[in-house]
Parts: structure tokens; sequence; C-alpha cells
């Protein structure tokens, strides 16, 4: 047994080789315009979007008692001092306002709304962040401190009164990307700034948050569990309408922003393709607005459950040794019998892709840790069409050519011998 | 050579017979709830997509003066009103109203306006929604249609674009010139204002009954739009109307990168016509595939489809003169088999494809190809597993057997 066992061959690095090769350029071949529509599906697949669209179990989500959303719809300055004001009252822990205050109205509207937040006791404003239009790759660019060179803040009159958080998040193209992931923190041009969700969750329990920005990742994966229907959630009017019986409020944290026109009506505004999506591929329509992403961030940083992945050299890493372990496999099965190999082999590789998903998806649910291997999947499929096509073909192929080669050479040297 | 082509023997058709028992169960699997999202993906692409959205020269595509799109969204009765008297005096061909009206209690002098004017043409077509398909029965038992009292018996046309799929999830490739209603025949919306235009082109649409023709989709730009408010104020040229066919409803330009509140996700569609297949907001509104719809009509550019016994069969020979040709390969330049067969699978692929397109954009001939190339794809494992190991594996057992050994 042993013997049909080889575990180190020339061949077995061969055929990896030939693998890795093939996964590099095959990408290529989508490239080509007429199969656009493959590659797009393609791109926008991830696992993730399973386990946060079906496999959480819904009803099983309580909500989020610590975090109520409160929709501006299309109110001004002077209503949305209208709205801080009887919100204030009933003292919440933080107010984060999710609303871009980058520019001064009439002194009028300005005033009234500096005086309705100048009140506020822990308040949280908007900022945003600029990405650098030099930098080249920054598109593929996972480090924030190269993506990002400037902030822009909310006017002096109102910036003085709170903490700022940067409420960009990690898509450019909000209209054909899922959001998956956020950073936590980002360093520009010497200046630590830290994201909207993590100031608010700071304002509310700091050991928490300080915990969360101890991790010190660059980008965080959101622990995507509750949309408007798993948190208390306010429309425009019900402020003003139900201002006396607010008492709910005390101790919480508001997070005011954008919900549409009102909570029934979904607009294209600041909203995003999420995982939670009901369809986790392909085309939906969008299902989350900003205010409600970062209200996840803040309920994961409160409940502490955070997603971990490994790092793409763990990944290469683990897909050579998979494969390199299926090629060694492959050759014990045809020295062993060789008319057993190919229906073996199909159903090895069958089986390995149906555990591949039950592995991690079940790793990705229960521990919260995402494999990242989508490689290794590809790597699996194209494997006995490379270990056949390198043993069947290009070996013999290259080895005939080598001989008469050396039968060409040999004869030479008779001849002038 | 090509007479050692084996070409009639059971092997072949048995393996052709385990590649479709394959595709058959990988059909099943994909069933599972978990799995649904990523079944109705598949299900919606469509490679020809990329026809109307990238391959198509846009500027090739002449823009279709016969109609005018009017952006009338959140119109009031009493400008709705305002709006149908001026455009009737330009002489129109006719106007069609995607909109469902109901009256405006906070303004009956406006409803009184709307009614008058309504009633008073006869050359208006209004849009009706049909509900509660009845699959079983192919017909639909519901429908919303505008206040009675206030339009009377002006026509009406149904603007269904589905049967009973969800919008938010396929992409509109499709429209229903006629359907079924419980105890009646309903003419679409498009066909209806296209009679007004050319009857006789309308004709030939009924004329082919097809339940579900394919849209060829000129796109947004390609339509005269005006705002309604500009009209109202008089701020627009006459020649937009005259013997034009002036639809009324949302039209609008849906700009991704410029996302607005005024995006309403309410009557927008996916279309062939965006460029992403993937996550992509919806890029048309209904009124826009109305126009699309017409103008199709009138120019009578029909996609035709591919008959059914096609749609089998071309899967079936591909995947029949792959096992031929893998097999003489294997006969007869067996060092030379695994190499060659992938190129063949990759060759063929392309062929179908570039067949595919070439048919769709020149002969307007809708060829579904996908099947042939998951056959192509799976005929390579399967002829290896049959010929190397399926059947050496039975022919040892039998051996065996006849000789009376254990197996």
């Amino acid at each position: 047994m042993y013997k049909l066992l080889k575990i180190f061959h020339i061949d077995h690095v061969m055929v990896c080789i030939i693998v890795f090769l093939v996964l590099k350029y095959f990408p290529y071949f989508f490239q080509v315009d007429f199969l656009n529509p493959i590659q797009n599906i393609m791109q926008d697949f991830d696992v993730t979007n399973i386990v946060f669209s079906s496999l959480n179990d819904k009803k099983t989500i309580k909500t989020d008692t610590n975090i109520v959303l409160v929709n501006i719809g299309y109110l001004k300055r002077d209503g949305l001092a209208k709205q801080v004001e009887i919100l204030n009252k009933w003292k919440p822990k933080v107010i984060a306002l999710d609303i871009m205050f980058f520019k001064h109205k009439t002194k009028e509207l300005d005033s009234v709304f500096a005086n309705s937040i100048s009140k506020v006791e822990n308040l949280v404003l908007a900022s945003r962040l600029n990405v650098d239009t030099n930098c080249k790759d920054c598109e593929e660019e996972d480090d924030p401190d190269k993506r990002f060179d400037d902030v822009t803040n909310p006017i002096d009159i109102f910036g003085k009164y709170g903490y700022q958080g940067f409420v960009t998040l990690n898509v450019e193209k909000p209209w054909e990307e899922v959001e998956r992931t956020f950073y936590p923190e980002v360093n520009i041009k010497g200046k630590h700034l830290i994201s909207f969700a993590v100031a608010a969750a700071r304002q509310f329990d700091s050991i928490k948050a300080d915990g969360f920005l101890g991790r010190e990742n660059r980008s965080e994966i959101v622990n995507f569990r509750r949309n408007t229907d798993k948190y208390l959630t306010l429309d425009w009017d019900d402020v003003f309408k139900k201002q006396d019986s607010l008492g709910f409020l005390k101790d919480k944290i508001i997070l005011m922003g954008f919900l549409g026109p009102d909570l029934k009506t979904k607009t294209l505004e600041d909203i995003f393709f999420t995982p939670m999506n009901a369809k986790y591929i392909g085309r939906s329509f969008p299902d989350m607005y900003g205010v409600v992403i970062h209200a996840n961030i803040i309920s994961m940083i409160l409940d502490g459950k955070f997603y971990n992945r490994n790092s793409v050299i763990w990944s290469h890493v683990l897909s050579f040794i998979i494969i390199y372990l299926n090629v060694l496999l492959f050759s014990f099965i045809r020295k062993y019998d060789i008319d057993l190999y190919e229906t073996v082999s199909l159903l090895i590789i069958l089986v390995e892709l149906v555990l591949y998903w039950v592995i991690i998806l079940a790793v990705l649910n229960f521990f919260r840790f995402e494999i990242n291997m989508v490689g290794q999947f590809y790597g699996l499929c194209l494997i006995t069409t490379s270990y056949e096509a390198y043993h069947d073909s290009i070996k013999p192929i290259s080895l005939k050519v080598f001989g008469r080669f050396r039968k060409l050479i040999s004869r030479k040297n008779v001849k002038e011998s | 050579m090509l007479k050692n082509l084996k070409i009639f023997t059971f092997d072949n058709f048995i393996k052709t017979v385990i590649v479709f028992a394959i595709m058959f169960l990988f059909e099943k699997a994909f069933n599972i709830s978990v799995f649904e999202p990523l079944r109705l993906t598949l299900d919606d692409v469509e490679i020809t997509d990329n026809a109307f959205s990238s391959i198509i020269e846009r500027s090739t595509i002449s823009a279709d003066t016969n109609i005018t799109l009017i952006n009338s969204e959140n119109i009031s009765n009493r400008d709705l009103a305002a709006l149908i008297a001026i455009i009737e005096q330009c002489a129109p061909k006719g106007i069609g109203i995607e909109k469902i009206i109901n009256k405006d209690f906070s303004d009956p002098i406006g409803d009184i306006e709307l009614t008058q004017i309504i009633n008073h043409n006869k050359n208006i077509i209004i849009n009706k929604i049909l509900t509660n398909f009845n699959r079983e029965h192919n017909y639909f038992n519901g429908y919303i249609v505008s206040d009675s009292d206030i339009v009377g018996a002006t026509s009406t046309g149904h603007g269904n674009f589905y049967f009973d799929e969800n919008k938010q999830f396929i992409t509109l490739r499709t429209c229903l010139p006629i359907v079924h209603s419980k105890d009646n025949i309903d003419t679409a919306f498009s066909v209806k204002l296209a009679m007004l235009l050319n009857p006789e082109a309308a004709k030939k649409l009924l004329s082919r009954k097809l339940s579900r023709e394919t849209i060829n989709w000129k796109g947004t730009d390609k339509f005269l739009t005006e705002n309604y408010k500009n009209i109202i104020a008089g701020d627009f040229d006459k020649n937009i109307f005259s013997n034009k066919l002036v639809l009324l409803g949302i039209s609008k330009k849906v700009d991704a990168e410029a996302p607005s509140d005024e995006y309403a996700l309410k009557d927008l569609y996916f279309t062939p016509l965006q460029k992403n297949s993937g996550v992509s907001w919806p890029d048309m509104y209904g009124l826009q595939v109305h126009a699309n719809i017409i103008s199709m009509i009138i120019e009578g550019n029909y996609f035709n489809q591919m008959p059914r016994w096609l749609f089998y069969l071309l899967p079936i020979l591909v995947c029949y003169c792959n096992m031929v040709l893998f097999g003489f390969i294997c006969d007869k330049f067996r060092d030379w088999y695994e190499l060659s067969s992938i190129f063949i699978f990759v060759l063929e692929s392309i062929l179908l494809l570039f067949i595919m397109y070439y048919c769709f954009l020149i002969y307007l001939f809708e060829l579904k190809v996908t099947g042939a190339i998951f056959a192509c794809a799976l005929s390579l494992m399967i002829f290896e597993a049959y010929t190397f190991s399926i059947k050496p594996i039975i022919f040892h057992g039998l051996k065996k057997i006849n000789k009376g050994e254990k197996l």
C-alpha cells in the first residue's frame, strides 16, 4: 500500500502547478464581452450571503431594544431641530445623526438646529471620507488609510456640539455592490478617525467599543441580523404625534437617518444591497437603508458577536494542501485499480464539493468564522481535468517528443563519430 | 480515417442517456430551498441580454418619433385634465394614460374636469392592472381599474408584463399581447395604443398568436420625453404631439450614480438593457417599457422563438456528436485525447455562443444554447467515466460471473 502512495513526486507538483495556472488565467476567459452576464453573477456570489439571507432563523432573532431608529423623511433643519428636542426630552443615552451637515443653510435654520443639538448630552454627527482619486488600485485596496485621503466634517456651528464618526461604508457603487464589511477606524493625514457606528457605540458602552477596536482589524464583516422590523422604529411624523408617550427612549441609542419619505415607501436614496437580501445572488431590489446598517454594526459591537476570517496566505496554503492531497488520492486510485479511477474521482470531487459548502456554511453559521477559499472551490472543479490532461496527454506527449529528440541527437552523434 | 468513426453504437446512446439523466438530477438538486435564489438567478440569466446592453451600438438604433412620453408622476386630476386638453388640441393619434385614476376628494372640480375631457375623447386608452393569476386555469381572477365615475366607458388595456412572477427578481424580456381574465380576453395597453397608430401592424402582432412576445428593446433615450409641468406652462413644441402617440406616466432616467429619493421602487423593472446582470438597480419605468413594445409592433421587428423540439434536440445532438468524436480521438490518438477533448469543449461552447448571437442579431431568432453547452461539458466527464471506468468494471464483472468466480 505504501508503495502505491508516493507522497512526494514531481508529477503531483506539476498537476498542482497546472491547476493554479488555470485558476490564475481562467477568469480572463470570462472577461470576453459576451460572457459578461455570467461574470457579473460569479463576482457577486459570496457564501456569507447564504448565511445572512437564508440560514439565520429570523424568527429567533430578537428585537434590539438598545437602539431606536428615527426616520427623518424630508424634514428640513427646523423640523429636525424639533425632532431632536422632542427625542432629547426623554433622556436617551446617545443621539446619533446619520445626516450630512456639510453646508450652511439660512442663518435662521442653522441657529435653530444648533440650539437644539447643543442640549444633547451625547451627540454623534456624521462625517464623510473622501476617496483618493489619484490612487490607481484603490477599488481593490482593502487598506482604508490608502483608499481615503480626506474627510469632510460637519460645519463648525454643529460640529462643536458632538463627537464625529464617518458614515462612509465600504462599497463605492452601492447600486451594483453588496455591503458586507466596514472600516472601524482609519488614519488620514495623521488624524485618527472612527466610524459613526463605533462612535455611537462608544458613547453607549465605551468598554465594549474599545474592546472591538482592540481587534485591530482593518475591515470587519458586519454581523447582519436585523432590518427595520427588528428595531424599534419611529416614522418622522410619529415623533410629533406621539411626543408625549416616548418614555421608552430613556437610556437608548437613537439613530436618526433617512428611511424613505415614510416607512412604507422605499426609495433608492441611501439604500444598499446587503447579504440579508431575500435573494442573495443576482437581481433584486436593495434592501437596507444606511442608518439600519449602522444599527447592525452597533448591535454587533454591543452583543460582542464578531466575525473572523482567515488570511489570504492561509487560504492559498490550504488550497495547495487540499489540491495536493487530491492529486495524491487520484494517483493512489489509478495505481490500485485504473478501472475505478474515472468514476471514483468524479464521485470524490462531487462529495468534496458538497462537503466544501457544508463546512464553510457551518463554520460561518456556528463559529462566525469565514473560511476564505473561493480559489479552492474552483480548484476542486478543475482538478480531475488537470490531472488527466497532465497524466494522459501532456506527460506522454512530452516524453515522446523528448524521446524523439534524444534519438535524433544520438543519431547525429553516431553519424559525426 | 473517417471510416473508423463509429456513429451508431449502443455505447454512445448509453453515454448520452447518462448525460441527460445527470442534467435532470442536477435540476432537481437545485430545488432545495436554500438554493432557491441561486436557481432563480441562473434561470434568469440570458446571455443574449448582452446584445442589448453591450453589443448593439446605441448610435445605430434609430429614435422612434411616433411616440412622445410625458413624465406625469404624481399629477393631480386637475392637471391631468389640463394636460389632456392641451395635447388634444395638437391632434395626436392617441393618448395612453398609464395610471389608475381615482377620485381626488380634495378637488372635486378637478375630477369633473377630468371626467369631461376623458369622456369627450375617444382616442384615449387607460391602463388596467390584472391581479390574482390562476396558474392552474391560466387566467387572471381580479383587476384594478380607474374609478368608473371618472373614466366612464373609456377603453382600457392591461399593463401587466408578467403572469405571477416577482418583478423584483426577474428580468423583463417579454410582453403579454393578450391574456385571459375570468370572463374576458384582455388586450395589452401597448397593443391597443399601437392599434390607434397603425392597426395593420397591431393585427400582425395578434396574428402571431403568441402568449409571450420577446421585446425588441430600443431603450429609454430613443423616445422624446417631456415633463408635464412644461406642457401645462405652455413651454413646448406642438409638433411633438401631432399625429403621434402620447403616453402619460412615469418616464425619467434612472441614474444610479446620482441616487435620488425620487426613484421610488414602485414601477421600475429590470430589463436586458441593464449592463450589470448581477446586483443592480432596476433600470426602466413601466411607461418606457410600453413605448418599447409599441415601437416594436409598429416596426414589426419581432423575435422568433426557438421551437420546442429544437430546444430539446440541440443538446442531444451536440452531446451525441461529442461522444462519437471523443470515441474516435480516443481510439486513434489516445495521447491527444485529454487535451483535445478540453479544446473541443471550449471551441464548441464558443461556436455555439457565436451562432446564438448571430441568429439573435441578424435573424432576430432566439436560439437557446445553454442546455447544449451544459450537455457538452457533461459529455466530457461522462465519456471518460463510462469508457474508462463503468464499462470495464461491468465487463469484468460479467466475465467473472460467467466463469462462476466471486465478484
